[in-house]
């Protein structure tokens, strides 16, 4: 195992890992944090999966954002989306000056909504895999979410047992405010037009994405010009953490990135 | 940054990750702190944690090293790999290096979850420990595993109002709660017991709880005392919820906790 830290960003306050493979490589792919978990990932997903590229030939740098796991907070000020942005950058400069110039950004539900506006400012991003990423729900959404409540009767026990009690429905999933659905069909737009390659994976919390085609139904005038594509993994919670779910679902990762960014 | 992440070589060649915490502030203390990492299902709960313990305790002049077991964290190894016999000759190995890195005559571990129950294998290793402090420790393996599978059962439940009709997921029986559980593993925690354990005294031993064990902790300290090895408890009402599967998912806030284990470590704790 070919594995280093890397310090980098002003004063070298954050860290990375990075396995490098035997091979020369352009293109390195990039993970970081997940909410507040640090840099392996949910239930360490990020060092197997990162571990795999890195037996296939592909660069990969887990890291930290300034204040999350072993990286030191920013000073200069910055928070939220533009000091998240910031620091993907700076790991992208980091890593330019060694030689990588092109770059495969994994985003997955809080760092999916960081990826996103990275690849959009920065064109060294080739290639994004967004996982739970943004959904929006359309009409064929709630037709899907009270069929699926027709044949539960397990739903109607606790609807009534909740309306007696006065209690809330419990949300499965991590809920967060999105962005205006417009700003994001034109950015992904913008991203196809630039050549960039996407790779959208939902899992099977009904909370906001319900049917395999809902993503080209809330995006219904995107041109993808062959360059989007969009798994739906229904079996499958928020964090992918049945072993079976998280196989397919990084499988279909993996996949994907060998065939859109061959090794030499 | 005053942190140094690195990778240590255990004896067997392989990687471990570990950060060291050089002590800075006007005090130095002649022991080195190493902090014990629970099993995989609770690290990630346990890292923000244990991140601000390091530099508390580095501020009050101790040198920590916090590090990943084999098949953990940053470490090699697959997830699922490594025992908790491996794990305490990683602690080992990261007492060579504050050996070798502080010069201190002595280390202290601090041991949260199963990492108490490697604190307590790394013991009989001859280890100089001058202070051993098991936070909310995993006393019986068996209880621990009965603990693992309750959860596994109610994210079963969840995953049961996921998937539609025609496709629900089963988890395995060779795995967790988003972890592989071989039967070595299994067997190796079913037999963990610290009451078994012939136990080596460290010169203070502690053990700081959230209040939810208070009758298996109650058993261990009178068998210990029975063996003339006297533990002093710290009892806090700060419920961390280890047995609760929506828990393992967020963050363990442990305000109270660190604060006790940074008193116990300067000295001044009472309880």
């Amino acid at each position: 195992m070919s594995e280093s830290i890397e310090l980098f960003g002003v004063s070298n306050q954050k860290v990375g890992i990075m396995s490098l493979p035997a091979q020369k490589a352009r293109t390195c792919v990039l993970m970081w944090d997940v909410g507040l978990s640090h840099r392996i990932g949910p239930q360490r997903q990020y060092v197997e999966f990162g571990r795999q590229l890195q037996a296939l030939g592909y660069p990969v740098m887990r890291f930290d954002l300034s204040g999350l796991g072993d990286s030191e907070p920013r000073k200069d000020g910055l928070m939220g989306e533009d000091s998240e942005v910031a620091d993907i950058r700076e790991a992208m400069d980091h890593l330019q000056k060694k030689g990588f110039d092109e770059f495969i950004i994994v985003g997955f539900c809080s760092s999916a909504a960081n990826a996103h506006p990275t690849a959009v400012l920065d064109p060294r991003v080739k290639g994004v895999v967004l996982m739970e990423p943004y959904a929006y729900k359309t009409k064929l959404y709630w037709f899907h979410h009270y069929f699926h409540r027709l044949f539960r009767f397990g739903y109607y026990k606790k609807f009534i047992q909740r309306r007696l009690n006065k209690v809330e429905a419990p949300q499965y999933g991590f809920f967060r405010d999105y962005p205006p659905l417009e700003k994001v069909a034109n950015e992904i737009q913008g991203l196809v037009n630039r050549g960039t390659k996407l790779f959208y994976l939902y899992s099977g919390v009904r909370g906001y994405y319900n049917y395999r085609r809902q993503f080209f139904d809330m995006f219904p005038s995107l041109e993808t010009k062959g360059l989007v594509e969009v798994q739906y993994h229904p079996k499958a919670d928020h964090l992918f953490t049945s072993l079976e779910a998280r196989s397919e679902a990084y499988g279909q990762i993996q996949n994907w990135i060998q065939v859109q960014f061959p090794t030499a | 940054m005053n942190h140094k992440p690195m990778f240590l070589d255990d004896a067997k060649g392989r990687k471990l990750f570990a950060v060291y915490y050089p002590p800075s502030g006007a005090v130095r203390r002649r022991e080195a702190v190493i902090l014990c990492n629970p099993g995989l299902e609770e690290y990630m709960r346990c890292h923000w944690p244990f991140r601000q313990l390091s530099t508390l305790l580095s501020e009050q002049g101790f040198p920590v090293l916090r590090l990943d077991y084999c098949g953990t964290g940053d470490s090699s190894g697959a997830n699922g790999s490594g025992s908790l016999d491996e794990w305490a000759e990683n602690i080992v190995t990261g007492a060579k290096f504050l050996e070798e890195e502080a010069a201190t005559p002595w280390i202290s571990l601090i041991g949260i979850r199963l990492g108490a129950a490697v604190a307590l294998k790394a013991m009989q290793k001859e280890l100089p420990v001058y202070n051993l402090i098991l936070w909310d420790p995993v006393l019986d393996g068996k209880v621990y595993l009965d603990e693992i599978q309750s959860m596994k059962k109610a994210f079963q439940h969840e995953l049961s109002l996921i998937g539609t009709l025609l496709q629900r997921i089963r988890l395995r029986d060779d795995e967790t709660t988003g972890f592989p559980m071989s039967n070595a593993w299994r067997q190796d925690l079913s037999e963990w017991k610290a009451k078994a354990m012939e136990q080596k005294a460290a010169k203070g031993q502690y053990i700081v709880s959230d209040g939810s064990e208070e009758n298996r902790i109650k058993d261990f300290l009178s068998e210990q005392s029975s063996q003339g090895n006297s533990f002093v408890h710290h009892s806090l009402d700060e419920k961390a919820g280890w047995a609760d599967f929506h828990a393992t998912q967020q963050v363990l806030f442990a305000r109270q906790a660190i604060s006790r284990i940074v008193d116990i470590m300067k000295g001044k704790a009472h309880v």
